[in-house]
């Protein structure tokens, strides 16, 4: 079972997206980071479904302020309902915050009444918290319906009449009434909690309900104002595409810059596909991009992409060489051999696997890690796991779709995918250092040596 | 009486003690006492702790703050529990304090209570912005200049100072040493390009050169011993802004750096500046400028003559004596209300 919180600082650049998200409150966010990724096709597909029903909370701006206040002001007070629930006295803080939660989610529901998507509860995919206006007219007796709260005087006609005792007398009679008010106090606030007990599993499932709005009318936001995509969920045999894919922090990041991000088309086959294309090419951002897209999806998130075809997987590797494991102390050799080593188990355990991984062996001789690469090819090909390795090594003895990052045309980088033809890995790692300037000498000599061969 | 009158024409002020037990909560109980409800509300909180019904430190006994009906305020929780008022709550803020959070309440009935409110600057700039959205026309916070706080009460409008004889059993030493602090409290406002920029620094040394623009020259203000501030004398720099405290060996190490007429030393607010007088005096003698990013408007003093262990200084007398050297008006709240409460 894959957490969010678990993949919220993968690689693939996912918290980025988890940032920009105009969550309200830190309930929603707490929520977010425990969902666990949805693993079937079915789930995702009414994930998606309320959310584009939120997308109609956003086009009106009167229902979206409202609904936006109102979120802003959750609290999380599980512990509070989860004492009520236990039969406990709650005092005058904790009756505030039930009244507090009530009356938000009360307004939250009328709201959503307006927009006629919950006249029928069980065609709607919003959540929408329950009806609380029992539990509110327990502790709003005067019918204020404010936002405050006390033991009123009309919970009884005695406190009510201690209470102008008090006010209108001194010293000791004063302090005497005050005493048996405070008593009486006590006694009501025990009646009302006892009253409202029975609520407290109402209220727990309406805190949840206003979370995963909150939630699910940021992911909408998120998709109208960001332009993303809701990917359509295909079925095992097609292994899923994208066009005019990008990456969203790098994106922006470029156009910081002034620089564009060029979106990439790319689709998978089943098994294994070899990347290969010149250093800088893109091929490690493509990495990521396809894992981050398949995160985005099975969170329910919209996608970077002007379209989108998905397949739902159990499991999902992006292994990637730059220092992974130096933190446990281990060689970055022998950390990307225990990543790689955990994605043949998932594959071999029958999970439905995706697996990105990035220049395998390449931090070994080429004779042995052309041979690495080769194997674990063969193998990935053998479990149908759906699969994408870049690579610099030629591997002309494996049998499995291999594409090139164009490369430059007219001087200019061309990032796209395409089929890589016969013409195997391209030899332009000298060529490239020489772009970035390196020293003549040096690239002179590097020529010679590759003619020798 | 015009201390009231100054009062209700601002929108926040705080009320500052120079010492514990120089009258401050007296001085806040009294404005509360007087100030016309009809048509104002008023928000009352407390920078970190206070409200103790016995003084932590010298074991006597400190009043409470009384409210009147209508006023709002906001304590911790804990306070709010053991409070001894009839109030109706509006508000529990998710920021959390040592005594747990931080909650807004509306006093229905004339009662007491201990306040604690918020402990950080930013919580305290939050509060007061959020009791103007609540409805308060005028926000009282009762501050503290020597507190473990990192709230400081420059960041209210305007601010009313007291003093007494806990401070000094001498009049004279209580005289200088409170003319000492309001000529702090009365520094200038440092208007320079860069004073926007420096508002949100929290640590380090900077230096400002001729034209307004601030430089770091070191992460902390302990550091001083680096040649770089010599360097950046020699020049011409027309200033230093020093994110923490201001003390008397900044002072000393500038003037042996060859800081000269005109150089200003810049402090966040008058909380974070502690140079003697001695200091003061020498940085005037050689035309060196004292001035605050945030400056407060001093409304007045208030003086209390009875310190915690029974000393008593004659009122009158001391009253007249600050009169005379002060440029703000001096009070004597216990005189006019009868003594403390």
């Amino acid at each position: 079972m894959i957490r969010f919180k678990d993949i919220v600082d993968s690689k693939c650049g996912i918290r980025y997206c988890f940032e920009q998200l105009e969550l309200c409150s830190g309930v929603a966010r707490r929520m977010l980071l425990e969902t666990c990724m949805m693993e079937s096709g079915e789930e995702i597909r009414s994930s998606y479904l309320s959310m584009l029903e939120a997308v109609r909370i956003l086009d009106d701006a009167d229902v979206y302020e409202c609904i936006i206040a109102n979120l802003c002001q959750l609290h999380d007070i599980g512990p509070t309902i989860a004492r009520l629930g236990n039969g406990e006295v709650l005092d005058d803080i904790e009756l505030f915050e039930i009244k507090h939660l009530a009356l938000i989610s009360s307004k939250v529901r009328t709201k959503l009444g307006t927009l006629s998507l919950c006249s029928d509860k069980s065609e709607c995919k919003l959540p929408v918290p329950d009806d609380l206006e029992a539990l509110i007219d327990i502790l709003d007796p005067d019918g204020l319906r404010i936002n405050s709260f006390y033991i009123y005087d009309s919970y009884s006609p005695e406190l009510a009449a201690l209470r102008n005792r008090i006010r209108h007398s001194d010293g000791r009679d004063k302090e005497e009434a005050y005493v048996e008010a405070s008593g009486l106090e006590a006694s009501i606030r025990a009646a009302i909690s006892s009253r409202a007990k029975g609520f407290a599993e109402r209220l727990s499932g309406a805190l949840s309900s206003l979370a995963l709005l909150d939630i699910v009318v940021a992911k909408a936001k998120m998709m109208e104002d960001k332009g993303y995509v809701i990917p359509k969920i295909v079925s095992e045999r097609e292994a899923g595409s994208y066009e005019g894919l990008y990456h969203p922090e790098i994106a922006s990041r470029l156009e910081k810059e002034g620089k564009n991000f060029q979106p990439i088309d790319f689709s998978f086959s089943q098994g294994p596909t070899l990347l290969v294309g010149i250093n800088m090419g893109g091929k490690s951002v493509l990495l990521k991009m396809l894992a981050l897209a398949q995160y985005l999806t099975q969170f329910g998130f919209a996608v970077p992409a002007t379209s989108a075809r998905v397949s739902v997987m159990e499991d999902i590797f992006l292994v990637s060489g730059d220092a992974e494991s130096s933190t446990e102390g281990l060689s970055s050799f022998a950390g990307e051999i225990k990543s790689i080593e955990k994605v043949i188990e998932a594959s071999r355990s029958g999970k439905k696997t995706l697996a990105l991984i990035d220049e395998p062996a390449r931090t070994t001789n080429p004779v042995e890690g052309t041979a690495l690469v080769s194997a674990l090819t063969v193998i990935l090909e053998e479990m149908g796991t759906v699969t994408v390795i870049t690579t610099h090594y030629d591997t002309p003895d494996v049998k499995c779709r291999c594409m090139r990052v164009k490369g430059y045309m007219d001087g200019k980088m061309d990032y796209s995918i395409i089929d890589a033809g016969e013409a195997g890995v391209p030899h332009e790692a000298i060529d490239t250092a020489r772009r970035l300037g390196a020293d003549r000498r040096w690239m002179e000599l590097a020529y010679k040596f590759v003619e020798k061969r | 009486m015009t201390l009231i009158d100054d009062i209700v024409k601002s929108h926040s002020v705080s009320v500052v003690g120079m010492e514990k037990n120089t009258g401050k909560t007296e001085c806040l109980n009294y404005i509360i006492k007087n100030l016309p409800l009809e048509g104002l509300t008023v928000a009352v909180t407390s920078i970190g702790v206070d409200g103790e019904t016995t003084d932590i430190v010298t074991g006597t006994h400190k009043p409470e703050i009384f409210l009147r009906e209508g006023m709002m305020f906001s304590t911790s929780e804990k306070h709010y529990r053991q409070r001894h008022i009839l109030s109706e709550l509006l508000d529990v803020d998710d920021e959390s304090t040592a005594l747990g959070r931080v909650v807004t309440a509306r006093a229905l009935d004339y009662g007491k209570i201990m306040l604690s409110g918020p402990s950080t600057g930013k919580g305290l700039a939050r509060w007061i912005g959020r009791m103007h959205s609540f409805g308060a026309g005028l926000t009282l916070i009762d501050g503290a200049i020597s507190r473990l706080s990192s709230a400081s009460p420059a960041i209210s409008e305007a601010m009313v100072l007291s003093t007494g004889a806990a401070l000094s059993a001498n009049m004279n030493e209580l005289v200088r040493k409170t003319v000492h602090t309001v000529s702090i409290i009365l520094s200038d406002k440092y208007e320079g390009k860069c004073a926007d920029r420096l508002q949100d620094v929290e640590t380090g040394l900077w230096t400002i050169d001729a034209d307004g623009n601030a430089e770091q020259i070191e992460e902390t203000a302990s550091a001083l011993s680096l040649s770089q501030v010599k360097t950046s004398l020699a020049a011409g720099h027309k200033g230093i802004f020093v994110a923490g405290a201001v003390t008397d060996r900044i002072v000393d190490r500038l003037v042996s750096d060859g800081a000269k007429d005109g150089f200003a030393i810049v402090a966040k607010d008058f909380t974070k500046v502690f140079i003697s007088p001695e200091k003061m005096l020498l940085m005037k003698r050689l035309g060196l400028k004292l001035e605050m990013l945030a400056s407060v408007r001093l409304l007045a003093v208030c003086i209390n003559p009875v310190s915690p262990n029974g000393m008593s200084l004659d009122p009158d007398r001391l009253r007249g004596r600050l009169e005379e050297v002060l440029p703000v008006p001096v009070y004597d709240l216990f005189r006019t209300t009868g003594g403390a409460e």
